[in-house]
């Protein structure tokens, strides 16, 4: 196993209280895997990636343990974690054009990574740099090396930051919404490139998106968030021919297919609900169309639905274990204490 | 990049401007027709004339020759008060901006202390508690100067610190310290650095006045402030005594101010 991550939750402070945004996440990434993370705006997706690089606000309080093969991560001082950031694991963000810093040169901004964590003499970084950048795919990697951010398209820039994130060869690779800013076709280029490097490297991804189009092309297991739990979890093509919980078919109902003409695409009512006031029960209850007197009083616990697919929802709960009954008050009036 | 600076003839003015001062500055010996503290009372009081293009003073010294030689002084006072003022405010502002919390309070509430007092009288009071001479003076600015870089590096610090590629830069495992210095400072120094092409101008004119009121150069120093003091009193008779040095000063502080204008527009990103 690569990446275990265990009951991890995380609570920023504001305005004098801590709000809880993740709460007990847990999953684990093998070598060679790529893992998607999904889930709308504001569903802890990014925030779980910032956690596992441990980029976080001074203020941030983090419980839960994540392991990186046989290293805990969450035990690492300041320093420690410098040395594994940008080496072992290395993040991707969201938008190209605001990731490189516009005032050096993109040689000099791979060669950082080099300089950071390798030993490699500044002839040998200028190679390793002109390597990484034809290995992404660049055409005039000699002339690129000298070139400034501006200077390069978007897909290009991208190609630029993966390079970046390559520069070590990370054991797992983080990417935050990687080709959200780019448009379709270069997207596929991108993806391509991802899965390529990963296979060369033997390394594992976790892809965090909101479109489930790049979570089926390059995904080979899902987790569905949803208000900082994971409520879903499943092998790519198991989760997509065969969601479970309320929310992730929701999800499904809300893309457009291909061939399929419909007046009104399907969406889910209501909004997530604040840090503030989460619900005691579960927290996707008031917007489901599912929802029984029991999801709104007690949390579901997760069960298996499926070969490898898991889901948090009452309604895949065992017949008998956990049920609520409105005439045992005394059971339920128990598990709210936790 | 040089093409785009002089393509506004206002920054042209204001580069010849302070191109003529660094010249005269540079060359003074060689330019100045007399020895600016050679006194001659037989020649006291000469109107301009093709012996003396500006004229002579109340004791007989040529005039042209005192603001050539002048110009060393003032350059000398501006140069060094922003080269005092300006890394110790930028990496005040770049500390508190970047650091925040507590440290961010101590720094910026000690900038607003000085910014409180008007500066020109603080530098007065300071001078003149020093003793008066042009060494004090510049202190004096420098110790005035400085809070108005850390105010602006600090601002634009705070915009550029949650940029996505400072966030990537720790992602990669970058000390704070090395964000610092080779991301932050480099991307948010613009602005505070044509502050202080503008501010060579106003700590000249400022130097001037505190050497006019006679808290800066004394007497037998070609100081243009000082000439103008010490001519005040004979402006009747002898307007020429004022006039040049006083519009020595005006090209000065207006040629570094249009150099400064034309140096935003190209450097600023936000004009763009």
């Amino acid at each position: 196993m690569l990446l275990n991550v265990e009951n991890l939750s995380l609570s920023l402070k504001k305005d004098g209280s801590y709000l809880k945004i993740l709460d007990d996440v847990s999953f684990q990434v093998e070598k060679g895997e790529t893992l998607g993370i999904v889930g709308e705006s504001g569903c802890g997706k990014s925030m779980t990636a910032l956690s596992i690089m441990r980029l976080l606000p001074d203020k941030a309080k983090l419980e839960g343990k994540v392991n990186l093969e046989k290293k805990e991560i969450t035990a690492l001082s300041k320093k420690q974690l410098e040395k594994i950031r940008g080496n072992q694991i290395s993040m991707i963000f969201q938008d190209p054009l605001t990731s490189l810093n516009p005032l050096h040169s993109v040689g000099k901004q791979i060669g950082e990574a080099l300089y950071l964590h390798t030993e490699l003499s500044k002839i040998e970084r200028k190679q390793r740099v002109v390597h990484l950048l034809k290995e992404v795919g660049l055409p005039r990697a000699d002339e690129i090396v000298n070139e400034y951010p501006h200077q390069l398209s978007g897909g290009m820039r991208q190609r630029v930051m993966i390079a970046i994130a390559m520069a070590c060869n990370p054991r797992l690779l983080i990417c935050d919404e990687p080709t959200t800013a780019l448009d379709v076709t270069v997207q596929a280029q991108i993806l391509d490139l991802m899965n390529k490097l990963k296979q060369m490297n033997d390394m594992g991804i976790i892809m965090i998106t909101h479109d489930l189009g790049v979570v089926a092309e390059v995904c080979d297991r899902v987790i569905v968030m949803y208000a900082g739990k994971v409520v879903e979890q499943g092998m790519a093509e198991e989760l997509f021919a065969n969601p479970k919980h309320p929310y992730t078919i929701g999800l499904m109902q809300s893309i457009p297919k291909l061939g399929e003409r419909k007046n009104q695409l399907g969406s889910i009512p209501g909004t997530v609900p604040s840090p503030k006031n989460m619900p005691l029960g579960c927290r996707f209850a008031d917007r489901c169309n599912k929802a029984m007197d029991i999801c709104r009083g007690k949390q579901p616990s997760t069960v298996e639905v499926g070969p490898n697919h898991t889901a948090a929802c009452w309604l895949y709960e065992e017949k008998g274990v956990g049920r609520y009954d409105a005439s045992r008050g005394e059971r339920s009036e128990a598990t709210f204490h936790h | 990049m040089v093409r785009r600076i002089f393509s506004s003839p206002l920054t042209l003015i204001g580069f010849i401007l302070v191109f003529i001062l660094l010249f005269l500055a540079a060359f003074a010996p060689l330019i100045a027709t007399y020895n600016p503290l050679e006194v001659n009372f037989s020649n006291k009081l000469q109107p301009p004339s093709s012996a003396h293009i500006f004229g002579t003073d109340e004791v007989g010294r040529d005039i042209f020759s005192r603001i050539v030689y002048g110009s060393r002084i003032s350059l000398k006072v501006g140069l060094l008060v922003v080269v005092i003022s300006f890394p110790v405010g930028t990496m005040l502002g770049a500390i508190a901006g970047y650091f925040g919390g507590l440290v961010d309070q101590i720094i910026m509430r000690l900038t607003d202390i000085f910014l409180s007092f008007p500066g020109i009288i603080l530098a007065m009071s300071i001078a003149a508690a020093l003793g008066p001479s042009i060494e004090n003076v510049l202190l004096a600015l420098a110790v005035v100067w400085w809070p108005w870089y850390t105010r602006i590096v600090r601002s634009s610090v705070l915009s550029i610190k949650n940029a996505e590629f400072i966030e990537s830069s720790r992602a990669l495992g970058a000390h704070p310290f090395r964000i610092l210095f080779k991301d932050i400072l480099p991307n948010s120094i613009a602005p505070a650095s044509i502050q202080a092409s503008l501010d060579l101008g106003f700590v000249i004119l400022a130097a001037a006045g505190l050497s006019f009121i006679g808290l800066g150069a004394q007497p037998p120093s070609p100081e243009w402030g000082a000439m103008l003091s010490s001519s005040r009193e004979i402006l009747r008779e002898a307007w020429w005594a004022a006039t040049f040095p006083g519009l020595a000063i005006l090209f000065t502080v207006l040629g570094f101010n249009l150099l400064g204008d034309g140096l935003r527009d190209v450097l600023d990103p936000k004009q763009r």
